[in-house]
C-alpha cells in the first residue's frame, strides 16, 4: 500500500470518529463511543478508557463494555497508570496479558485522563496502527478538552443561577413553584421570596423585572437580594418600597419591576401590604370565599414623582385562609384582560382551599396553563394559615371510631400544611394515644356509669401543632415503661409516641385521662 | 361525616415459590378492630413456612399493636419484614421496638 492511500484512509477513518463524537452529548458517553470506534478501527479486542476526578476516584468505561463494577485487567490497569502523567500526543506500546500488545496513550497530559487498547495475542502492533491511533486519540484529547471546559461552564452558571433564586426550603405553610420562561436558563426576571423576621412575623415577596431571559436574571437577582435587607430593617411593606426604589433607580434596567411586599403578622393573624404596579395577590378563606389584596397600589419601582409616597394596607388572615402571591405569566392571556385571567386564578384556588399547600400550588400550575404552555416566566407563592383548631368527640364503646378520628385529623393535618411525614408522625402517635383510651376507658366502671366519651383535638401554631386525646375513664399505664422496652407488649404505644413528637405528657386524674402530644415544625 | 377517608384493610397469603417465604401483604389501615385478622394471617403463614415476609409497604395506617403481632409472627417463623419508606412504620420504628433483631427489615422507596 502507498504511503498516500494510508494516509487517506487515515483522514477518513478520522472524520467518521470525528462525526461519531460531535453526536455525543455528556463525557461518558463520549468516552464510550470513542472506544467502541477505536476497537473497531483498529481492531482490537479491548478498548478503556480512564477518568481520574479531582480526588482521584476513577471511572472506567470501554467497549466491549464493563460491567458494572467490573475492573480492567491488572495489565490495562497497569498501562493506564503508566501513561497517564506522560506528555499529551504520546504513545506507548506494553505488553498485555498472555503475549498480547498493549498501546496506550494520555488524554490531557495532566493526569486525569487515558485510553489503553489491547491486540489479540500474536498480533504485533504495526507502525500504521501506531500512527492511526496517535491521530485518533490526539482528536479525542481535544473533544474531550472542549466537553469538560463546557461541564464546568455550566456548572457554575447552575450554581449562580440558585444562588439568585429564593431558597427552596421555605418555612412550614408555604409553598412555591417556578418555571423560567427562557430554556435552558433556571432563572428568569420573575422572583418570590419569604424572609423570616423578628416577632412571629414573615416577609413575603412577590416580583417582575422587565424583560426576559438572562438580563432581566441578572436586575431580578440584585432586586431581590435587596428587597431581602430592606424588609429586615423597615418598619412596615410601603416604607420597604420606598427604600427599594431608591435602589431600583441606581441599578440600569430596574426602574419599572413590578413588586408586591407584604408582611404577615402570624400571632395577630394579618397581612399588611403594599404594592407597586403588581397584579393583586388572592386571598381565600377556609369556606371558599375570595378577595383581591388589590388596595395600597401605585406606581412600580423608581417611577414616583418625589412627592409621592407609598401607601399599605392591612387584611385579616382568617383561621385556615388562604394566600396567594404570583407574576402576570400565571394569569396573562393572548386576547384576555389581565383581569380575567385573575378571575380565574381566584376560582381555581378558592377551589383548593382546604388542600395542603404543596398540592394547591401543583393544582394551580397547572390548571392555568395555556394550551401552548406558559409564555412568560411564572413564579407562584402559597401561603397557608394555620386552621381553626379541631374537636372531635366520640363514644369509647365503638372501636369503629377510631377510622373517623383519623379520617378527621388527615384532614385537618392536609388543611393546616402539615409536611406528610410529620403528619404520618403525628397521626400514629395520636392514634397510639386513641387506641389506649379506646382499650381501658370502659374497663373497671360500674354497670350503669355515664358512657365513656373520648375527645382529640388539634390545633396549628405557626411552627409546632399540639393535640390531646382526653378520655372521661382511667389511664392504664401500658406494661412496659419507656426505659426498659418488653419487646411485644403495647408499652410500645408509650415509647413511640415519645420517639414521634417533641413532647408527650400523660396526665391521669379520678375523672379522666389527658395526653398531650406536642410536635415542632421545622421553622 | 364519613369516615371513607379509611382505607378498608385487606390482608393476603401469597405462597412463595420452592423454599421461598410465605408472604402475607396487608393492605390500607391497621388497627384495634383488624388487628385479629393481621395476626391470624402472620400465624397461618408460620404454619405453613419456617420463612414469613411481612410486606407492610401498602399499609396506610398502623400502631404498637401490629408491631406486638409482628414480634409474635417474629417468634414463630423466621420473618422478613418490607417497610415503605414514607409509610407508618419506619425503619427507625422498628428499631426502637427492638425488632429489628429479631427479624429482617427491608426498606423499599
Amino acid at each position: 500500500m502507498t504511503a498516500e492511500r494510508l494516509a487517506g484512509q487515515r483522514e477518513a477513518t478520522l472524520a467518521g470518529f470525528a462525526a461519531a463524537l460531535a453526536a455525543t452529548g455528556e463525557i461518558s458517553e463520549m468516552l464510550t463511543t470513542a472506544a467502541h470506534e477505536i476497537a473497531a478501527a483498529a481492531h482490537a479486542s479491548q478498548v478503556t478508557t480512564a477518568l481520574w476526578s479531582s480526588n482521584d476516584s476513577l471511572a472506567i468505561t470501554g467497549w466491549p463494555r464493563y460491567a458494572p463494577g467490573q475492573d480492567a485487567s491488572t495489565a490495562v490497569m497497569g498501562a493506564l497508570d503508566v501513561v497517564r502523567h506522560q506528555p499529551a500526543a504520546s504513545v506507548t506500546v506494553l505488553a498485555g496479558d498472555e503475549g498480547a500488545s498493549l498501546l496506550a496513550a494520555p488524554l490531557d497530559g495532566v493526569g486525569s485522563s487515558a485510553i489503553a487498547v489491547e491486540f489479540p495475542a500474536g498480533r504485533p502492533v504495526s507502525a500504521e496502527i501506531r500512527e492511526l491511533f496517535l491521530v485518533l486519540t490526539s482528536h479525542l484529547a481535544q473533544v474531550l478538552a472542549k466537553a469538560r471546559d463546557y461541564e464546568q461552564t455550566r456548572a457554575v452558571a447552575l450554581t449562580l443561577q440558585h444562588a439568585i433564586l429564593a431558597p427552596m426550603e421555605l418555612p412550614h405553610g408555604f409553598a412555591a413553584r417556578y418555571t423560567p420562561a427562557v430554556p435552558p436558563l433556571e432563572v428568569g426576571g420573575d422572583w418570590y421570596d419569604v424572609i423570616p423576621l423578628p416577632g412571629q412575623r414573615t416577609g413575603v415577596v412577590a416580583g417582575d423585572c422587565v424583560g426576559r431571559g438572562l438580563p432581566a436574571a441578572a436586575i431580578m437577582g440584585q432586586l431581590r437580594s435587596a428587597s431581602r435587607a430592606v424588609l429586615l430593617r423597615a418598619p412596615g411593606p410601603a416604607e420597604a418600597l420606598t427604600d427599594l426604589d431608591t435602589f431600583a433607580s441606581r441599578i440600569p434596567g430596574a426602574e419599572c419591576t413590578s413588586v408586591f411586599c407584604a408582611i404577615i403578622d402570624h400571632a395577630a393573624g394579618t397581612v399588611t401590604y403594599s404594592c407597586a404596579g403588581h397584579p393583586p395577590p388572592v386571598l381565600v378563606t377556609a369556606a371558599g370565599q375570595y378577595q383581591l389584596l388589590d388596595g395600597a397600589r401605585s406606581l412600580p419601582l423608581a417611577l414616583l414623582p418625589p412627592d409621592w409616597h407609598r401607601s399599605q394596607e392591612t387584611a385579616v388572615l382568617p383561621p385556615g385562609a388562604t394566600l396567594m402571591l404570583y407574576t402576570d405569566g400565571l394569569v396573562e392571556r393572548r386576547n384576555q384582560s389581565l383581569d380575567k385571567g385573575i378571575d380565574a386564578a381566584a376560582v381555581t384556588l378558592a377551589e383548593r382551599g382546604q388542600d395542603h399547600p404543596d398540592q394547591v400550588a401543583d393544582h394551580i400550575m397547572s390548571a392555568m396553563t395555556p394550551a401552548t404552555g406558559y409564555e412568560d416566566d411564572v413564579a407562584v407563592l402559597i401561603y397557608r394559615h394555620p386552621p381553626a383548631p379541631l374537636t372531635v368527640q366520640v363514644p369509647a364503646d365503638d372501636p369503629t371510631c377510631l377510622a373517623l378520628l383519623r379520617a378527621r385529623l388527615r384532614e385537618w393535618l392536609a388543611a393546616a400544611g402539615i409536611g406528610s411525614r410529620e403528619a404520618t408522625d403525628i397521626m400514629i402517635a395520636a392514634g397510639e394515644a386513641a387506641a389506649n383510651a379506646f382499650e381501658h376507658a370502659t374497663t373497671g366502671r360500674p354497670a350503669g356509669a355515664a358512657s365513656v366519651q373520648i375527645t382529640l383535638t388539634a390545633r396549628a401554631a405557626p411552627s409546632m401543632v399540639q393535640l390531646t386525646v382526653a378520655d372521661t375513664g382511667s389511664w392504664r399505664s401500658p406494661p412496659a415503661d419507656r426505659e426498659q422496652p418488653a419487646p411485644g407488649t403495647r408499652g410500645h404505644g408509650v415509647i413511640f409516641m415519645h420517639a414521634l413528637m417533641d413532647d408527650v405528657t400523660i396526665d391521669p386524674s379520678a375523672h379522666g385521662t389527658t395526653v398531650t402530644l406536642t410536635k415542632d415544625l421545622k421553622p | 361525616m364519613t369516615n371513607n377517608a379509611s382505607p378498608q384493610a385487606r390482608f393476603d397469603l401469597l405462597p412463595g415459590g420452592e423454599g421461598e417465604p410465605v408472604t402475607v401483604r396487608a393492605v390500607g389501615d391497621i388497627d384495634l378492630t383488624n388487628i385479629g385478622q393481621f395476626q391470624a394471617a402472620l400465624e397461618q403463614a408460620a404454619a405453613v413456612c419456617s420463612a414469613v415476609t411481612a410486606d407492610i409497604t401498602a399499609v396506610t395506617y398502623c400502631d404498637s399493636a401490629a408491631i406486638r403481632a409482628l414480634f409474635i409472627a417474629a417468634n414463630q417463623a423466621r420473618l422478613t419484614i418490607q417497610v415503605a419508606a414514607a409509610g407508618p412504620i419506619t425503619e427507625t420504628l422498628l428499631k426502637i421496638s427492638g425488632l429489628d433483631q429479631i427479624a429482617t427489615v427491608v426498606t423499599l422507596d
